[in-house]
């Protein structure tokens, strides 16, 4: 795959505050990459950054092998952005009229637009509301509309900045279908932020996690879970431990014993699952009742925590 | 052609938003005219029979005529304190046509608009008057398109430090109603007025369409001189805020 976005040592600063401290990454062709990060981060100054909407201090931005401060305007072309926080739409025109105005904004007339509207307006479910105005839908509708008027000129690049924050859930499975439905049957390329890690774990082909403005980790979502693969075991005893039956489990690795009334259970994480037979000899040997086990695979919100937790220590 | 789609577009918009905010529109008209009728009525019976005709015909073209400079100065910056408000600016910033081509297409879109309603304001200010004009529309169009590109580079400019400050109505109120500072000015021969925006079209309007005169190619080179250099200065400040906004990411925060 073609990389269609290079991000190059990117440095962005407010006065003394660093939003991005020198950030590489590339994005390739018909690839979903998920940019994960607390508020704060600088996840939406990097999307801005590659839109020229922001000008930074250091480092290259291309796109498409052109560079993003030289070639600004025509890198527009072939790319469609939603912004966060932003309106991105007129509250006091329809869906139809708002996707008009930003092709004509994009050069288009209404003729030449004309069945992509049709598809559009019909794949993101606004078909029956088109003519009504956008300010009497839900936040999903106009979320909606907003995603339709972006990429009304088909752009083969779709930058989404938190696309579903404060959605309900079905809006939010509309836009991951058709944010799937984009990269894998059009093989367009999309670069999305959010703070909702199901719905991140569940398009994203692979994942950046950001922190202070700093990358921490740029990892398919394979990759991912291989290098964060610890299961989590939970088992629970039928009755306390002792001090001396404590003991025995100092050589297993870090582990937690959580006690209540008369059950124990030992939480345990394994990145070999055949480790667990050890913890099944000492149970053994300690003549304990198992009760139950719970095995807890690590999720992307697992992982984004212990990541961002660890720089923070 | 990509401007001839941009102006349609936003001929569109703004035909729509008077459709669907009609009343708005309505009683801005009224209350438009309104005034022109309190200034007519009240200059003639303040004067009475002593009131020379040519001034009345000055007040119609020119309360016509600072109607249209007045809302082309500010259709350009209001428009980009309107767009920074509502969180838009940054997506017209999105197109590969470019930002000061798309502001350029929508302020002409909005002063043609402005003149035809002007004109059909000036209709009924001479129907209800009684006083007929005798006016060249075609001559009145283009001149008062050269005379207005000096205030849309005022409302670049204007519009670019909106984008900074956000708040600045005080300013944009200053400068609309100067408007009717420089159009009372002595520009004629050329003196130091003569170089202020504006000034030098709006006088020359009113000489033609009011006093029959008729003028030198060389004025209406000069008309257009004066009106580039400030559209000039007005896309310099305007490029110089985008900048700072595009620095301070001052675009789509209000």
């Amino acid at each position: 795959m073609s990389e269609v976005i290079v991000v190059e040592n990117l440095v962005k600063k407010y006065k003394d505050i660093c939003a991005v401290n020198d950030i590489s990454f590339t994005v390739k062709k018909g690839e979903i990459l998920g940019f994960l990060g607390p508020n704060g981060a600088g996840k939406t100054t990097t999307i801005k950054s590659i839109l020229s909407l922001l000008e930074y201090e250091g480092g290259n931005i291309s796109v498409n092998g052109m560079d993003a401060k030289k070639y600004k305007h025509k890198i527009m072309s072939d790319m469609g952005a939603v912004l966060e926080g932003a309106r991105n739409i007129y509250w006091h025109l329809s869906p139809d009229e708002n996707i008009n105005y930003f092709a004509g904004i994009m050069g288009l007339s209404t003729n030449k637009i004309r069945e992509e509207k049709e598809y559009l307006l019909k794949r993101l479910k606004l078909w029956d509301v088109k003519d009504k105005e956008v300010r009497e839908f839900s936040k999903g509708m106009q979320q909606k509309t907003a995603i339709a008027a972006s990429i009304i000129h088909k752009p083969s690049i779709l930058l989404l900045d938190e696309p579903t924050l404060g959605l309900d859930v079905e809006t939010k499975n509309d836009i991951r279908e058709w944010i799937l439905s984009m990269s894998k049957e059009q093989n367009k390329t999309v670069l999305i932020t959010s703070h909702d890690m199901s719905f991140m774990e569940s398009i994203c082909d692979r994942i950046l996690i950001i922190k202070k403005g700093k990358l921490l980790s740029n990892h398919s979502m394979t990759e991912l879970k291989d290098k964060f693969a610890n299961k989590k075991y939970s088992i629970t005893i039928k009755e306390k431990f002792s001090d001396s039956d404590k003991a025995g489990f100092k050589d297993i690795g870090e582990h937690e014993i959580k006690e209540d009334q008369d059950l124990s259970v030992l939480t345990v994480s394994l990145k070999n699952s055949r480790e667990i037979y050890n913890i099944f000899d000492i149970l053994k040997l300690q003549n304990k009742e198992i009760l139950d086990i719970n095995i807890k695979e690590n999720t992307l919100e697992d992982i984004f925590r212990n990541l961002t937790t660890d720089e923070a220590k | 052609m990509t401007y001839v789609i941009l102006i349609i577009n936003e001929l569109k918009k703004m035909v729509k938003e008077i459709r669907r905010y009609y009343f708005e529109f309505i009683t801005g008209t009224i209350v438009m005219f309104g005034i022109f009728l309190a200034l007519f009525f009240g200059l003639k019976n303040f004067g009475g029979n002593n009131i020379a005709s040519d001034s009345l015909d000055s007040l119609i073209v020119g309360y016509i005529l600072w109607g249209i400079a007045m809302t082309s100065f500010q259709s350009v910056a209001s428009m980009i304190w309107d767009e920074s408000q509502k969180g838009t600016l940054e997506k017209l910033y999105l197109s590969q046509i470019g930002i000061e081509k798309i502001l350029l297409a929508k302020v002409f879109a909005n002063i043609l608009f402005n003149i035809f309603f002007n004109i059909v304001i000036l209709f009924l200010a001479m129907l209800i008057t009684g006083r007929w004009l005798n006016i060249d529309f075609v001559y009145f169009i283009w001149m008062v398109l050269i005379s207005v590109i000096s205030l849309i580079g005022l409302g670049l400019a204007g519009g670019g430090i909106a984008i900074i400050h956000k708040k600045v109505t005080s300013l944009l109120s200053v400068f609309s109603f100067g408007i009717i500072g420089l159009m009372a000015l002595q520009v004629y021969p050329i003196n130091i007025f003569s170089f202020l925006p504006y000034a030098p079209g709006a006088k020359t309007l009113i000489g033609v369409i009011v006093y029959d005169q008729t003028y030198p190619l060389w004025r209406y080179g000069f008309i257009l001189l004066n009106s580039l250099v400030y559209l000039v200065i007005g896309l310099y400040v305007f490029r110089m805020y985008d900048k700072k906004a595009r620095r301070l990411n001052k675009l789509g925060v209000y």
